[in-house]
């Protein structure tokens, strides 16, 4: 298993016990320095220092006894020379005060091997001669209890002289040892401070170090995952669910990491499949409205053409009806107009008539018959001109497809919405003799009769409607335009909807141009209106000529 | 004469018996605290030999003064004898010097060889001394054994 691979506990774990490792290391090096020390120290205070003072005071001390030797050889009356005797006794306390000591520090240096054997050996020199020396004194205080004066001075002058010098070199030599070595145990105390405060400093270095590096790694072992992850989740949420984190170990993060990725895949797939159910409801939906909206334009085909149906049917009833009695009052009129041309060429004949014809007021009443036959005429030719645009409109006479005259079929229209212009509208026609197309020309007339229809309604009191014919090579062109009241902006690109009127109830379905639109679709045409709020509306047709 | 020949075959048997069963006994480095025939004490403990030797104590048991007897030349025997009493000689002379110039008493008599100090304290009424025990023989009583190293310390 790879350290990168154990749980985050483990991993700080040892982080932490490596720094507690190394900062032990630090304490105990500090703690054995300090105690090599502070031993250092303790050997130059309690060892070297103390014993080197001992000897110095048994110098002090031998060379003070040999003053009173001296001056008790000298001593004038029995007190003073009791005063030397003392003096000489105390003396001689102070220095087995002043050996005790060194020898027990002696003891306790060579337990802690703080003894030299040159101390040894010099210490051996001088007991030896500091013994030969007392024996000596044996026979000097001899010598003076008994007077023998020369004697004594001879003896304290002669060997005691060079024996007394003798270990006083010895005692010097002593101090020496001990200084030397205290001093060099002063430079070992030094060396041992120095080399604590060194590896102190090393150490809390490398402690810093570590732990310097136990960040680093555990903000690259937690912190920074949790951040990646953390910025993931916050993608996820804002519903990028692409993302994808790098699987780097097998800790804890390691695991979420995984969970997490297999987390997002779940909701890919999730998501993947809600976005095709709603693609399938979507184009489904679009199905269900374009059948709606099939229904509903074949719906209205059918109204239209059971309306044209039950139109045609009565046009044809009422043209039939109507053309009959034309017919008559035709005839009758014709004839009565001959009755009365026969009756002038009657009356020129004959003289007598004639004279009769002038004398009376015959020839007035002729002149009445002769007009009123003529307004007979022309009353019964109109009406038999409307009848025949009825059923031109209704086509009822023709087949549907066929080769038709666009100009012909407005006309027509023109005439049958005549009683809706009246004098209120001035119409314009400007034909351009667009040659006929294949079309259905009844369906085409109830456009162009809409169209007529609408724009007699959008002009308020007097106004203008132009009707103009244009044509290329491919398309025949038909303008209607007005000066109405005008489509609003907000409204125009609806007019073409089925069931959108701005006229009120009862007053249009709002079919009309829902229907014109749909029969120009069906003559592979287009129909445009463009419109200004107050000036007019304009619809364009365009219609293709077909071979 | 037949005492004394009781007295040389106790003395046999117990050297061969030493000599066989207690080697440390009467080993070549022991030392014999030994004294006048007279003396009336039979053994000395470490305390009063050193106080006889301090020269605090200045008198035998029966009232007759004691003679205390120093070895002079240095050596194991004067060496193990004066660790026995915890006082190296030259410690020792210092008392000896404090008591003299105080006026409490000479130091002790010195003789130059083992061989005299057991000659000297035989022949001296009252007199304590210290020799190898090798050295020792029925001219002296034998008061104290002081073992080299082991038996003589503290």
């Amino acid at each position: 298993m790879k350290l990168k691979d154990l749980r985050i506990g483990v991993k700080q774990t040892i982080g932490f016990v490596c720094i507690l490792i190394l900062m032990a290391g630090a304490n105990f090096s500090s703690f054995y320095q300090l105690f090599n020390l502070k031993k250092s120290i303790d050997d130059v205070t309690n060892s070297w220092l103390p014993r080197a003072i001992a000897i110095s005071e048994i110098n002090i001390n031998t060379t003070d006894l040999r003053q009173n030797q001296l001056q008790l050889i000298f001593a004038d009356s029995e007190a003073e020379r009791t005063a030397q005797a003392d003096r000489i006794v105390e003396l001689l306390d102070s220095i087995s005060t002043n050996l005790d000591t060194y020898e027990q520090l002696r003891e306790q240096a060579l337990v802690q091997n703080l003894y030299s054997e040159e101390e040894r050996t010099l210490y051996a020199a001088f007991d030896q001669k500091w013994d030969r020396y007392q024996e000596l004194s044996f026979t000097f205080f001899q010598y003076t209890r008994e007077d023998r004066i020369i004697e004594a001075v001879a003896l304290l002058n002669g060997e005691a002289r060079l024996l007394f010098d003798e270990f006083r070199h010895d005692l010097q030599e002593l101090v020496r040892v001990n200084t030397t070595d205290s001093q060099r145990a002063a430079v070992q105390a030094e060396d041992a401070f120095r080399t604590a405060r060194r590896v102190a400093q090393n150490i809390f270095i490398l402690t810093l170090i570590v732990s310097a590096l136990a960040v680093f790694v555990t903000i690259r072992l937690i912190t920074i995952p949790v951040k990646q992850l953390s910025n993931a989740v916050a993608k996820v949420a804002q519903g990028d669910l692409t993302v994808q984190l790098e699987h780097q170990s097998e800790d804890e993060l390691g695991r979420l990491t995984s969970s997490f990725n297999r987390m997002t895949i779940a909701l890919r797939e999730a998501r993947a499949k809600t976005e095709e159910q709603e693609l399938a409801l979507r184009t489904r939906n679009a199905e269900l409205q374009q059948t709606l909206a099939q229904l509903q334009e074949a719906q209205q085909q059918l109204i239209m053409k059971e309306k044209m149906a039950s139109l045609g049917n009565l046009v044809a009833g009422v043209a039939h009806g109507i053309n009959n009695p034309i017919g008559a009052v035709n005839s009758s009129a014709d004839n009565a107009r001959r009755a009365v041309v026969k009756l002038r060429e009657l009356i020129n004949g004959n003289d007598e008539l004639r004279r009769l014809v002038s004398e009376t007021d015959l020839e007035k009443l002729l002149n009445v018959l002769d007009e009123n036959t003529i307004i007979t005429a022309t009353a019964s030719r109109r009406i038999a001109h409307i009848v025949k645009s009825l059923k031109s409109f209704a086509r009822l006479d023709e087949a549907d497809f066929q080769r038709a005259s666009i100009e012909e079929g407005l006309e027509t229209t023109l005439t049958l919405v005549q009683h809706e212009f009246k004098n209120r509208i001035e119409v314009v026609r400007e034909y351009a003799g667009v040659p006929p197309i294949l079309c259905f020309p009844n369906e085409l007339n109830q456009v162009f009769m809409n169209l007529l229809v609408n724009a007699s309604q959008a002009i308020h009191g007097k106004g203008q409607v132009v009707v103009k014919t244009a044509h290329d090579q491919k398309w025949a062109y038909i303008v209607v335009s007005d000066t109405g009241i005008g489509i609003p902006p907000a409204s125009l690109p609806r007019v073409f909807d089925p069931g959108f009127t701005t006229k009120g109830v009862g007053v249009g379905t709002g079919l009309g141009l829902s229907i014109s639109y749909n029969i120009i679709k069906k003559h592979d045409g287009t129909i445009s209106v463009t419109s200004t709020v107050g000036e007019g509306t304009e619809f364009t047709i365009k219609l293709p000529f077909r071979t | 004469m037949r005492t004394l020949f009781k007295h040389t075959l106790a003395l046999l048997v117990l050297a061969i018996a030493g000599g066989l069963f207690t080697p440390s006994l009467l080993a070549a480095d022991s030392v014999a605290v030994i004294a006048h025939r007279s003396v009336p004490e039979q053994e000395l403990n470490k305390t009063k030999l050193l106080d006889i030797y301090t020269g605090d104590v200045k008198r035998w048991s029966d009232g007759k003064p004691v003679v205390v007897i120093d070895l002079k030349p240095a050596g194991e025997v004067k060496e193990t004898f004066y660790k026995y009493l915890g006082k190296s000689p030259s410690r020792m002379k210092s008392v000896w010097l404090k008591r003299m110039l105080s006026g409490e008493g000479d130091p002790p008599l010195t003789v130059e060889s083992e061989t005299e100090m057991v000659k000297r304290v035989a022949a001296t009424p009252g007199a304590i001394g210290f020799v190898s025990s090798e050295a020792v023989n029925d001219t002296v009583k034998t008061l104290a054994i002081i073992e080299h190293e082991s038996g003589g310390k503290k």
